[in-house]
């Protein structure tokens, strides 16, 4: 057996396999509680290695299942240091709202693809006591560690994105306690609640207030546009209904502040509801985001930001890219997913949901391009 | 009451007045000095905290002031008064309000005595909400080697457990003895001794009043029973002792909480047990004029039976710990005095971990090698016996909490405190 690291885990060319063992008792508790967050002791095995005494927990906003739970291994909960090949922890997601079981895994090897830090995925069969408890996507969790590889930077505010309500970015006020409910520090938690909060919300004060004029230069500062109009460029091309830019505010991502330059940087994150529709439209959404919409009245931000949706196109459509890739994630979980006993629908609507995907692959980058141009009119 | 405290009050009672009527001949084989039974108190000084006046006087009806208010009826009857009471005060200048720093130790009042020269008794009560009655129980002397005793009172494990609050060389007992020495319970006792206190053997089943451990699922039959064995060997000046328990274990869930966690720090950390409580202590003193040394090595194993990840069992449990500790009397009598002055210092240890350490240690609440962590602590005292009935100690302690593996992200800090009380005995 050759060195394993985290790439071997992530590996998406191998459908992995993970094993738990877990006492019966606990499994049967988290199931019938899989709205808390109570962690159980558990033992994983993947590829030969086994790590003893991992914190099993539920997990999920609007996929949490006590029949298909998603999962997160957290490898230091039971002592600090604990990890397994350089990860803390490893999300497996259960994939509950996509009938088709591959957007997830082929929307964020785009986005890597394209050059947006996202996290790792691959997928695994996952054996609970040796009983097999359905197809499940192996995720990289959005932490130091992940922050270090994908952005050189493991000392910076890291915060996960709640969504409370419909949010476009508009400047909520001076108090704090106003963000504090809708970014939740998964980095430096115990730093002051100024340190946290306040360079956020003179982010938002500088989205929403500064003059056009110096739009760029003022929110350039304290937020990575660059990588943000990159971020949602990819989404527009992934027809992403439920991103920085969704149908109901902004949605499923963190956010990044840079250790040392304290600039912001959004992290895409659960990508379920990508690929959903081939002639999703590229503009849904901007209107109302205070700061797409404003981003684009800069006249150099908007032709970056074109350039970003060509390329894009480019990137999905290099040698049939995004239409093998979903070809090939369909055929390496197919077998997984008909002998799934646990997957809240049939093996009918996932044939059924995989061919809408495959459609899209090949229909959604041409649309996407003639729309651009209708739109920017090219670069 | 269930079904299960009524049969086993029904077995305690039938026993002991099976003990009751042995003919008297049994005692007529013993000599005049096995028969004042008030003087047999001392070799178990912990459970029969006072010492009666003689009962010789043949005299009815007398009311005696010795330590304690006494009655006679002849000398078939002797009962005894007892108000006990002490106070502490914390003379850490950090501590908060003055309130914050008084406390009460144990207030009690009881009454014990002998009757008919053949049944000790012992009622004791606490003024408090936490366990009220004290030791409650009668103890009937067939002969030297063969007493029984039925009723409510310490388990016999660990010298210093067994030792009154009131008698203590230090204001607290040593950590080890705390968590890991049962309490009193109810049950019934073969105890006795041999010529010259050579050896002396105490053998009792008890029944727990609340399972060791708070149950996972309660199962409706509470009242595990715990045996205990305690063996004295007194050659000399010196004294060794071994002692045993045992007892059923629920599948619970055994935390540090309770062990270290005055500050709540460590209350997270939880290990699943079920099966069986044991514990092993050995115990040691040696007096030689005015100093006097002791100590205690202590040891409690919970099984985890069917308790690892995959439903297999894992390695048990273990709380262990001790002390040794010296004393010196500055000013007194080596042996009893009404005034004296002792000095003392103990160094003590309890430790928590499990008997695996094949895997990497871990928290995890059922890792089969659990991080070992333990408290050291070192103890200075003073103690002035002003009179018969006035006592006053002083202690400094130093704790330390050691984390070999350091996983764990918040251990408490080193401390000192300090710490006086106040007795008063009756």
């Amino acid at each position: 057996m050759g060195a394993q690291t985290a790439s071997t885990l992530f590996d998406d060319r191998v459908l992995h396999t993970l094993q738990i063992a877990i006492h019966s008792r606990d499994w049967d508790q988290l199931r019938s509680t899989y709205l808390e967050n109570d962690h159980y002791p558990a033992d994983l095995t993947w590829n030969g290695i086994r790590v003893t005494n991992v914190g099993v927990r539920s997990r999920g906003r609007t996929t949490r299942s006590g029949v298909k739970p998603g999962l997160e291994i957290d490898f230091a909960h039971y002592g600090t240091g604990g990890q397994f090949l350089g990860l803390q922890a490893l999300v497996l997601d259960n994939m509950l709202l996509d009938k088709s079981m591959i957007r997830e895994r082929v929307a964020m090897a785009f986005l890597r693809r394209f050059g947006v830090p996202a996290p790792r995925e691959s997928f695994a069969t996952l054996f609970i006591n040796g009983q097999y408890a359905g197809l499940y996507a192996m995720v990289e969790e959005v932490d130091s560690g992940f922050a270090q590889r994908a952005l050189g930077d493991a000392n910076g505010a890291l915060f996960e994105y709640r969504w409370l309500r419909p949010y476009y970015g508009e400047y909520l006020g001076d108090d704090l306690d106003l963000y504090r409910p809708l970014f939740e520090p998964r980095a430096r938690e115990y730093d002051s609640v100024f340190n946290l909060y306040d360079p956020i919300r003179e982010l938002f004060r500088a989205i929403n207030d500064t003059p056009a004029a110096s739009f760029r230069d003022a929110v350039g500062l304290r937020l990575d546009l660059a990588a943000m109009l990159r971020l949602v460029a990819a989404d527009v091309l992934l027809a992403e209904a439920d991103g920085i830019v969704s149908f109901a505010g902004m949605n499923n991502f963190y956010l990044h502040r840079h250790s040392t330059t304290q600039r912001h940087q959004f992290l895409p994150w659960d990508k379920d509801f990508a690929l959903f529709q081939w002639n999703y439209q590229i503009t849904d959404g901007t209107s109302q985001h205070a700061l797409i919409r404003r981003a684009l009245e800069d006249p150099e931000l908007r032709s970056l930001y074109a350039g970003f949706l060509i390329e894009a196109v480019e990137s999905a459509t290099d040698a049939g890219w995004l239409e093998q890739e979903v070809q090939r994630a369909y055929e390496q979980i197919r077998e997984a997913v008909l002998a799934d006993p646990v997957k809240p629908y049939t093996n009918e609507e996932f044939e059924a949901e995989v061919a809408m995907v495959i459609d899209l692959a090949r229909r959604r980058p041409a649309f996407v391009l003639s729309e651009v141009q209708r739109l920017f009119g090219g670069r | 009451m269930n079904s299960t405290n009524r049969a086993w009050n029904v077995v305690c009672a039938v026993a002991f007045i099976v003990t009751l009527a042995v003919p008297a001949g049994v005692l007529a084989q013993t000599t005049s000095e096995e028969q004042t039974v008030s003087e047999e108190q001392t070799a178990s000084e912990e459970q029969t905290t006072s010492k009666g006046t003689s009962t010789q006087d043949g005299k009815a009806g007398v009311f005696r002031m010795g330590n304690s208010p006494s009655l006679r009826w002849g000398n078939q009857v002797r009962i005894d008064l007892h108000a006990r009471v002490q106070a502490d005060v914390s003379l850490q200048e950090e501590s908060d309000a003055a309130s914050d720093r008084l406390g009460w130790g144990n207030r009690r009042i009881g009454v014990d005595g002998v009757l008919f020269k053949r049944v000790e008794f012992q009622i004791e009560r606490e003024f408090s909400d936490v366990e009220p009655w004290r030791d409650v129980f009668a103890d009937v002397r067939m002969h030297r080697a063969l007493r029984v005793r039925a009723g409510h009172f310490k388990v016999p494990f660990s010298m210093e457990r067994t030792t009154s609050d009131f008698d203590l060389d230090f204001i607290a007992r040593a950590a080890s003895v705390t968590d890991i020495s049962p309490g009193r319970e109810t049950g019934i006792m073969l105890h006795g001794r041999g010529p010259r206190r050579f050896f002396e053997y105490e053998l009792g089943v008890f029944r727990l009043a609340e399972p060791p451990l708070k149950p996972l699922v309660e199962s409706g039959t509470d009242g595990a029973m715990l045996t205990a064995a305690r063996f004295t060997f007194t050659p000399g000046t010196a004294s060794i002792g071994i002692a045993f328990t045992g007892s059923r274990l629920p599948e619970s869930l055994h935390g540090l909480s309770g062990h270290f966690d005055d500050d709540g720090l460590l209350s997270s950390e939880g290990f699943y047990v079920n099966g069986r409580r044991r514990r092993l202590g050995v115990e040691g003193r040696w007096t030689a004029g005015r100093l006097s040394i002791k100590g205690e090595l202590l040891r409690q194993a919970d099984s985890r039976e069917g308790e690892s990840v995959s439903n297999s069992d894992l390695s048990d449990l273990i709380v262990d710990g001790g002390y040794v500790s010296g004393a010196w009397r500055i000013v007194g009598s080596p042996r009893r005095s009404r005034r004296s002055v002792d000095v003392a210092a103990r160094f003590e240890r309890l430790g928590f971990h499990s008997t695996s350490q094949f895997d990497a240690p871990s928290l995890g609440s059922r890792a089969d090698h659990i991080a070992p962590l333990r408290q050291d602590a070192w103890t200075f005292g003073g103690t002035w016996l002003v009179n018969r009935w006035v006592k006053v100690q002083v202690n400094a302690i130093r704790e330390s909490f050691v984390d070999e593996t350091g996983i764990r992200p918040e251990i408490p800090q080193a401390r000192w405190r300090s710490l006086m009380r106040l007795q008063f005995s009756m």
